[in-house]
């Protein structure tokens, strides 16, 4: 049996498993997937991250499916926008959503949101550049525990940068001072490159920063990392502690990501893209180009992905509300 | 010579059959995009950067960059014919511009738009070469204190861009400033003005404001007029600049060359401020600044350097500092990393054949830009010649297409209808839209580095006045505020004297 026979029938085993049989039975075969060409729609920029991330696994699968696989970007309103295109599409697995840890978050903190996870079957997660927690090169800290001394003996006064309310960034900053018991002052930008000149100057003490972008400035020495905000350690990075290592575990946020459908889409359509997303992970060719962008994957499919945008929602919904985030 | 050894490396690789090749498509479609309204840069690269992952790194980068340096050219060629400004940097070059289509010297407008962009364009590109690193350091000493006092130098800078009564230009600033509250706000994440619309959570877009206020605008009254527009046609004969033109041109493309190439290494937004900058120095320069407005070659010479210069020189954050300054650079940041590149201060040592070969693409590119522009401009004056009737529903059609592709969304197609009704409103109350503009683009970029200012200083005013460069942008504004405030205390006692 070849893998990806194999594959499928794993995920419609476990399908079945969770009683998602039964009337779906009756929904198109897989064969009808895919009948014309595919749209991912990316709800950012085109050209950021999460493009570069998804057009590296959309191109691989254009080629198993023979079918031509576009990348469109959708960007505004923090995913939002990008987020009801697909939800409002047919439920027919030609079209599809990279969503992320906003789709957990937004309708915790906008409730004009129309979008929440229940509009979405996940698929499987994708891979994202963790985020890295760092200082200035001038600042006097070399570790963690000694950022969080220096913050307790000056609470309230070292500036930390806000890219975004709402964000991982934000979000884990938020999550870190209430581990640690340290209260810093945070400062809102527009997206995580304006800030890095206020690092440099000095004018920033303290940032949430994903690696793709602080890679650069950590090899040439100005920024130096105090851990890595992730379950592991990074492969191009190997000295850098994880933030569990350094003391504070509850501040691992990765800034996920996935393939979503709209919810309904038949189940043996939901089983093959997800499988084949599975296969097309495995490549070498995606391995070493996802290596290259420092991006890591939890490796979720189905079900196991659904059950890990819950915890994220619970979990948000409780610092969100601990922390006072919430706009009013 | 370190430097000429990197030089002639980096024209080695330029120079392959290929990447010259790549390169004229990429000024060519940059140019092409540039002239239709609307479609700009941003959307253009997005929908290539998928195309470029078969090429090989170098290729794709200097394509991508020759796309964003020809709209710069292509984009005052729409201003100048049918007063559309399809980018931020050549609103200015309408108000001139198009008054010199106007008077029927439409070709010298095109004619001085590309030379001193040319110019301008190889200039910046020396500077990168030579200046890159130093420039790079000059950037980061740009806080938000900074880049509040630079703002706040534009905003009263842009009460020089009106011609008429300086109460509207006010106005119109002010009005420009509210629509720039619209969308949501950085550090609370609360959303304004948005009425639940997630359309308008990033705020208008500058492609809606400025495509309605100009463009459709303009087409309205055009219409009302009724099919008089032969004054386009009468000097066809004299498509060329003219030797006084020149004469009139090369101190303006000198100053907005220096003007664009130090505005557009700053990283927060100051390549923005860059043909407006140029704009208000000439008119303060110019003996006679009533030209201004009414078809003054200078005012278009040295807008066009500028925002050519600060094109360039804005590729420096990227290059040194890994910092997109904008959203195009933000864009080949993506077509680095699809390449495995990690933008930033080791590209110059690690890959020096891409850094220096993209540098010496650009002036391969700028002197692609010119041979192709300057035969151009006559296939552009004919085009002025196809009656209205006939030209009006394209420009329509190619705006619609052009706000449809920056966000695929049909609603802010509406929003710039809408635009366009309140720019045919201003016209009939002789209110000039460009300061609006300015305060709309300027606004949120004040108010952003206002609060990150304060919030930095824990609500410590004095940090503006505290920090050096930041003073003395505060001082320059001051002076510029009495230089408005004098000519105007003068003529009203010259007319309380009159009244004697």
């Amino acid at each position: 049996m070849n893998p990806l026979r194999r594959t499928l029938l794993k995920t419609a085993l476990a399908g079945a498993g969770l009683g998602l049989t039964g009337p779906l039975l009756a929904a198109p075969t897989p064969a009808a997937f895919p009948g014309r060409t595919v749209k991912v729609i990316v709800p950012y920029p085109a050209g950021g991250v999460v493009d570069v991330v998804t057009r590296i696994v959309t191109e691989h699968l254009s080629s198993l499916w023979g079918q031509p696989v576009i990348v469109e970007s959708r960007p505004g309103a923090n995913g939002n926008i990008g987020a009801d295109a697909v939800r409002t599409a047919p439920p027919d697995g030609h079209t599809l959503l990279v969503g992320s840890l906003f789709l957990a978050v937004n309708p915790l903190l906008d409730k004009n949101a129309k979008v929440s996870p229940r509009d979405f079957a996940a698929i499987g997660s994708l891979g994202m550049p963790p985020n890295l927690l760092v200082v200035p090169a001038a600042s006097p800290v070399r570790t963690l525990k000694e950022f969080v001394a220096l913050a307790k003996r000056r609470p309230g006064e070292l500036n930390a940068a806000n890219p975004g309310v709402g964000s991982s960034n934000h979000l884990g900053t938020e999550i870190f001072q209430a581990e640690a018991g340290i209260d810093l002052n945070l400062v809102g930008y527009k997206g995580q490159p304006p800030f890095i000149p206020d690092l440099f100057n000095g004018q920033l003490d303290f940032a949430f920063v994903t690696v793709a972008l602080a890679a650069t400035h950590i090899r040439s020495g100005k920024l130096r990392p105090l851990a890595v905000s992730y379950s592991e350690r990074l492969k191009s990075f190997p000295e850098i502690p994880t933030v569990a290592e350094a003391g504070y575990p509850q501040s691992a946020v990765l800034p996920w990501n996935g393939l979503f459908a709209p919810a309904g889409t038949p189940a043996p359509v939901l089983a093959r893209i997800a499988g084949d997303l599975e296969r097309v992970l495995k490549l070498p060719d995606v391995q070493q180009r996802y290596d290259g962008l420092d991006a890591v994957n939890p490796g979720l499919q189905q079900a196991a992905f659904e059950r890990f945008v819950s915890s994220e929602e619970s979990r948000w919904r409780r610092v969100i509300t601990e922390r006072k985030i919430k706009p009013e | 010579m370190e430097l000429l050894s990197q030089l002639s490396q980096g024209f080695a690789a330029a120079l392959s059959f290929g990447n010259i090749a790549y390169c004229l498509v990429g000024v060519t479609l940059g140019t092409l995009i540039g002239v239709l309204p609307g479609i700009g840069p941003v959307a253009t690269i997005a929908m290539l950067l998928p195309a470029t992952y078969g090429l090989p790194p170098l290729s794709a980068l200097i394509m991508l960059a020759g796309i964003y340096y020809g709209a710069q050219y292509g984009g005052s060629t729409s201003a100048i014919l049918v007063n559309l400004p399809g980018e931020s940097s050549s609103v200015v070059t309408c108000l001139d511009g198009h008054a010199m289509a106007r008077q029927g010297r439409a070709g010298a407008a095109l004619g001085i738009a590309a030379l001193g962009s040319f110019f301008a364009g190889s200039v910046a590109t020396l500077i990168i070469a030579v200046l890159a690193a130093p420039l790079a350091e000059l950037a980061l000493k740009f806080g938000p204190a900074e880049y509040f006092s630079l703002m706040v130098l534009g905003l009263v800078a842009a009460v020089v861009l009106a011609n008429g009564s300086l109460i509207k230009a006010i106005a119109m600033i002010i009005l420009g400033l509210l629509l720039g509250l619209v969308g949501t706000d950085v550090n609370s994440g609360v959303e304004r003005f948005t009425f639940g619309i997630p359309e308008l959570s990033d705020g208008f877009g500058f492609v809606v404001v400025s495509m309605g206020l100009f463009g459709i605008a303009e087409i309205i009254y055009n219409l009302e007029k009724g099919e008089k527009r032969d004054f386009f046609a009468t000097s066809v004969g004299g498509i060329w600049p003219s030797r006084d033109d020149f004469r009139q041109s090369w101190k303006p493309v000198l100053r907005g060359t220096t003007l664009g190439s130090i505005l557009g290494v700053l990283p927060g937004g100051g390549a923005i401020l860059s043909s407006f900058a140029a704009y208000t120095l000439e008119k303060r320069l110019a003996k006679d600044s009533s030209r201004f407005g009414k078809g003054a070659i200078e005012g278009v010479a040295a807008p066009e350097a500028a925002n050519n210069a600060g094109a360039q020189t804005s590729f420096i954050p990227l290059l040194t500092l890994g910092i997109p300054p904008n959203a195009v650079m933000a864009l080949m940041v993506g077509a680095m990393m699809i390449h495995g590149i990690v933008p930033g201060p080791q590209v110059m040592t690690e890959r020096p054949e891409l850094f220096w070969g993209l540098i010496a693409s650009m002036w391969i590119g700028n002197a692609l830009l010119v041979l192709l522009n300057l035969p151009l401009i006559g296939i552009w004056i004919r085009l002025l010649k196809v009656p209205y009737r006939l030209l009006y529903p394209a420009i329509l059609l190619f705006c619609c297409v052009g706000v449809y592709s920056v966000n695929q969304s049909a609603l802010e197609v509406a929003f710039t209808v809408g635009f366009g009704l309140l720019g045919y409103l201003f016209i009939k109350l002789d209110c000039e839209p460009a300061p609006l503009l300015l305060g709309f683009v300027l606004g949120p970029l004040m108010e952003e580095n206002l609060r990150r200012a304060l919030l930095l200083a824990r609500g410590d005013a004095t940090v503006f006045f505290t920090r050096p460069l930041s003073l003395g942008l505060l001082v320059a504004t001051l002076l510029l505020v009495l230089i408005l405030v004098l000519p105007k205390v003068r003529q009203t006692r010259e007319v309380a004297f009159q009244e004697d």
